[in-house]
């Protein structure tokens, strides 16, 4: 069931959080918003400061300047209450030995002081939700890495927060381990829980985010979907269109044209860049079409998050 | 849950395997189950790994084994004496010697490693973010020590029974014994859990583990000695004042283990709680039972008449509380005076509050007045009460001097607390402009090179002094708390009368040299904490109270209540 909630009051807010170690600017003046039901991808190289800001959100470490807030409650200050409404997933989350899936689950739900009843269904709802129902008494020390995160998952969320941070939660996976992840995530979207996820596999992401933040060497460099950003850099679209004769003519008149950066014909294709968004795009085909060219196929590129991270990230590292 | 539930799966639905794994399969499953809600989560959780550790089963599997060839081989060489001798203490020896083994070299050892692990493997990070406060995390570490301990004593539980039986031992000892052991083992849990907490390191954790096993072998050797010693005395340790003794020793024992938990507790808490408080009020009881041990045993020893054990008695129990609160106050000097938003929101609040806890405030300011008047108070309130009762009705039976013995030696060590720490906290105030940070270590550290920096220029100084030849106790001797003390000691330097107390001039010139500057680096310090004290409670938001109250009501919630 989907539920669609007016975007009132944020979720997650980030407010000029900074982190520094020593010299180092971990967290940079970061500030940004999620809101309730949302999915928030954090892109960013390696040492950019995602699990940094990640660890600050879930209350495991404490801003230099700044505050975040969950739910309207600060992570400085109110740490406890943060808690309650967050489930974490850390990179690489370790788990129990000697115990089995669900004694591990039922192990969070009475830390989370689900009892009773309550413990009964969390349980119940998690191994359902997680497929984890089927090796519910299978030791964790035998689990593959793809249940491992299953079970870790499971255990960010038995108390069902409104708030989910998973960090690489797709680490190590197979592409159907993946996928399916995916979906979770997108499921839990559905429900109302608001997921903060980090990845490095950018059309994962960008197939499960609302809204993304680029973040390099501490600094957020762009926040938004993606779509937005794209935007926001005025990046151009890649255009291929094959004609039904005129092809000269119309290179002709495509190379004065002011929205078009480049022109070029290849056989009896015609491969432009042009600049501004789809209304642009849209806009130029219709001229192209009311001035009686005769257009056979149009193909239109956008830049892919890939694309847009490698334009707006420089690949330095601090 | 049963294991032989879940055997053949395939002959059962899956919604009834999973009903079975969650809810238990028989109805006593779901009787322990829900009776298990009343437990702490952590307890649950330890003794479900220990159960199914290797660990945990071969101890318990050796138990067993040398239990029975101890038995077998006592009888066997015993025989057929052991029909008419009193062998009992020869059978409770050997089963004590097993019992020591897991009680004091296992069980903290595991307890250590649990607590180590969970920040080694990173699964620390998900416990904390649970609704389980530090204090629940380190209780149930210590909870399970104490379940391993209990099913290791059932073990030999039958066979100390028989022991009994074989005469030549009293219950009393028997008894005895096995609370020391128990008090012990729990003692020896609290503080691994505590150096686990401190361990972050791979280092430190190697460093402690060491340092536990040295500790633990000290402890087993001490046990072993007095349960020796316990049975071919067996007379003189049932004495009210043998009785009274243990108690006062097991007391400050059990009280310095909760202390550790405390601190274990602290150690793992947010950065923004308030961590200091809990602690303070810990170290404050401690001081406080150590001072009613003293008392406790001086009013014994004082009706017993004996005034050279009542002198005795007084000064271990003196010694004992000043250590206590040095090297307590060793560490607070270190506090940040920085008090977080939420901890502020804890700080006292009435009238009375105000006046008699704002020293258990978070910040060095407050916590060096806590030690030296902590340390100060009872003593003075002890001495003063009983001479001044006994001056008054004319009862006094030791003498002046001795009284002022006694008032002069508490008011020498204060003078050294207020030194000393004083010193650590002014120079921790010169030498770090970031104020926010605590620096327990370095104030530790820093205490310890201060002592010994007063002994080394004590001792070279007046070798100097003296070329190079002979040592001669001086008034400036006074910075050597070591030499001050011993001379004090001595009594060829003053004599039991009230004439004689300053009969040494170079004794009376140190000890005055003591106070003046005890006093004027206690007053310093004392100015310098007036802003630490100035800081008030904050409100908290209303927003904040409501979901804390929400808490509240959901913990109230009866498990037991199930349909």
């Amino acid at each position: 069931m989907n539920i669609h909630v007016a975007q009132t009051e944020p979720v997650i807010e980030l407010r000029r959080v900074h982190r520094f170690f020593n010299q180092t600017k971990a967290v940079n003046d970061v500030s940004f918003d999620v809101y309730r039901g949302q999915v928030f991808g954090f892109i960013g190289p390696n040492g950019a400061g995602k699990t940094t800001t990640m660890r600050i959100l879930a209350t495991l470490d404490s801003p230099s300047y700044g505050d975040a807030l969950v739910d309207g409650f600060s992570v400085v200050n109110d740490p406890d209450l943060v808690r309650r409404r967050l489930g974490f997933m850390p990179d690489g989350s370790s788990l129990y030995a000697n115990m089995n899936c669900v004694e591990y689950l039922d192990f969070f739900a009475r830390s989370y002081g689900l009892v009773g009843r309550e413990r009964n269904d969390a349980l119940r709802r998690t191994l359902s939700f997680t497929g984890l129902d089927k090796i519910a008494s299978k030791s964790i020390t035998g689990l593959s890495k793809g249940m491992r995160q299953r079970l870790s998952l499971g255990r960010a969320m038995i108390h069902r927060p409104s708030v989910l941070i998973l960090d690489e939660p797709a680490n190590g996976l197979d592409p159907r381990a993946r996928i399916e992840l995916r979906h979770l995530i997108r499921q839990l979207a559905s429900e109302g829980t608001t997921v903060l996820v980090s990845s490095h596999i950018l059309t994962e992401l960008a197939e499960m985010c609302d809204q993304v933040g680029i973040i390099e060497r501490g600094k957020l460099l762009a926040v938004g979907s993606v779509a937005e950003i794209y935007n926001s850099m005025q990046a151009a679209s890649q255009v291929r269109m094959r004609l039904l004769g005129r092809v000269e003519e119309l290179l002709g008149v495509l190379t004065t044209h002011e929205e078009v950066s480049s022109v070029l014909r290849k056989g009896d294709w015609i491969q432009l860049e042009l600049r501004g968004d789809d209304a642009a795009q849209a806009s130029l085909l219709r001229w192209i079409v009311s001035s009686g060219f005769d257009v056979l196929e149009y193909v239109s590129h956008r830049e892919s998050l890939e694309d847009v991270f490698m334009k707006v990230t420089t690949g330095a590292v601090q | 849950m049963s294991d032989s539930a879940l055997s053949d799966p395939m002959q059962r639905s899956h919604d009834e395997v999973i009903r079975i794994v969650i809810d238990g399969e028989s109805k006593w499953d779901q009787r322990l189950i829900r009776g298990s809600y009343w437990l702490n989560p952590i307890l649950v959780k330890e003794a479900r790994q220990a159960l199914k550790s290797k660990q945990f089963a071969w101890t318990f599997m050796l138990l067993i084994v040398f239990t029975a060839a101890w038995t077998l081989f006592a009888v066997a060489s015993s025989i057929p004496d052991v029909y008419y001798d009193s062998d009992g203490t020869v059978f409770l020896m050997g089963y004590l010697t097993i019992l020591l083994v897991p009680t004091i070299i296992v069980i903290p050892q595991v307890a250590f490693r649990s607590m180590a692990s969970e920040l080694e493997d990173g699964t620390f990070e998900t416990l904390s973010l649970s609704m389980l406060t530090p204090g629940q995390i380190v209780y149930g570490k210590l909870s399970m020590a104490a379940l391993q301990l209990i099913v290791y004593l059932s073990i030999l539980a039958p066979c100390i029974a028989f022991t009994y039986l074989l005469r030549g031992i009293s219950l009393g000892v028997i008894g005895f014994l096995l609370v020391l052991i128990v008090v012990s083992c729990m003692f020896l849990a609290a503080t691994s859990i505590m150096l686990a907490a401190i361990a972050r390191t791979r280092t430190l954790q190697v460093l402690f583990s060491i340092l536990m096993v040295l500790g633990q072998l000290v402890a087993f050797g001490f046990l072993f000695g007095i349960a020796s010693s316990g049975m071919s005395e067996q007379n003189a340790l049932q004495t009210p004042s043998a009785y009274l003794n243990m108690f006062c020793f097991l007391g400050i024992i059990l009280s310095y283990a909760w202390l550790w938990l405390r601190c274990a507790a602290s150690l793992i808490d947010m950065a923004s709680a308030n961590r200091s408080t809990p602690v303070r009020f810990a170290v404050f009881a401690v001081g406080m039972i150590i001072a009613v041990g003293t008392v406790l045993t001086l009013m014994n020893q004082s009706s017993e008449g004996g005034s050279v054990n009542r002198q005795f008695a007084a000064n271990v129990f003196i010694n004992l509380c000043w250590f206590h609160w040095g090297i307590a106050g060793a560490w607070m000097m270190g506090e940040s005076g920085i008090i977080s938003q939420r901890a502020r929101r804890s700080l006292p609040d009435s009238y009375f509050g105000r006046v008699f806890l704002t020293l258990f405030n978070p910040g060095a300011g407050p916590a060096y007045l806590l030690v030296v008047l902590g340390f100060l108070g009872p003593w003075v309130g002890y001495f003063g009460a009983t001479d001044l009762l006994a001056i008054i009705q004319g009862r006094y039976s030791g003498s002046i001097a001795e009284a002022y013995r006694s008032w002069l030696k508490v008011l020498a060590l204060a003078a050294y607390l207020a030194l000393y720490l004083g010193m650590t906290r002014l120079l921790l105030l010169a030498f770090y402009r970031n104020k926010r940070a605590s620096r327990l270590l370095e104030a530790f550290a820093m205490t310890g090179v201060l002592v010994i920096a007063g002994v080394f220029a004590t001792l070279f100084g007046n070798l100097a002094a003296n070329n190079f030849r002979d040592m001669y106790f001086d008034w400036y001797c006074f910075l050597n708390p070591f030499w001050m003390l011993s001379e004090y000691s001595s009594d060829n330097t003053i004599q039991p009368s009230m004439q004689d107390v300053f009969s040494s001039a170079e004794l009376f010139f140190a000890w005055l040299a003591l106070i003046i500057s005890g006093s004027v680096v206690f007053f310093i310090n004392a100015i310098l904490t007036a802003r630490d004290v100035m800081i008030t409670r904050v409100e908290t938001p209303p927003r904040v109270r409501a979901e804390q109250s929400k808490k509240k009501q959901v913990d109230e919630v009866d498990p037991w209540k199930e349909p």
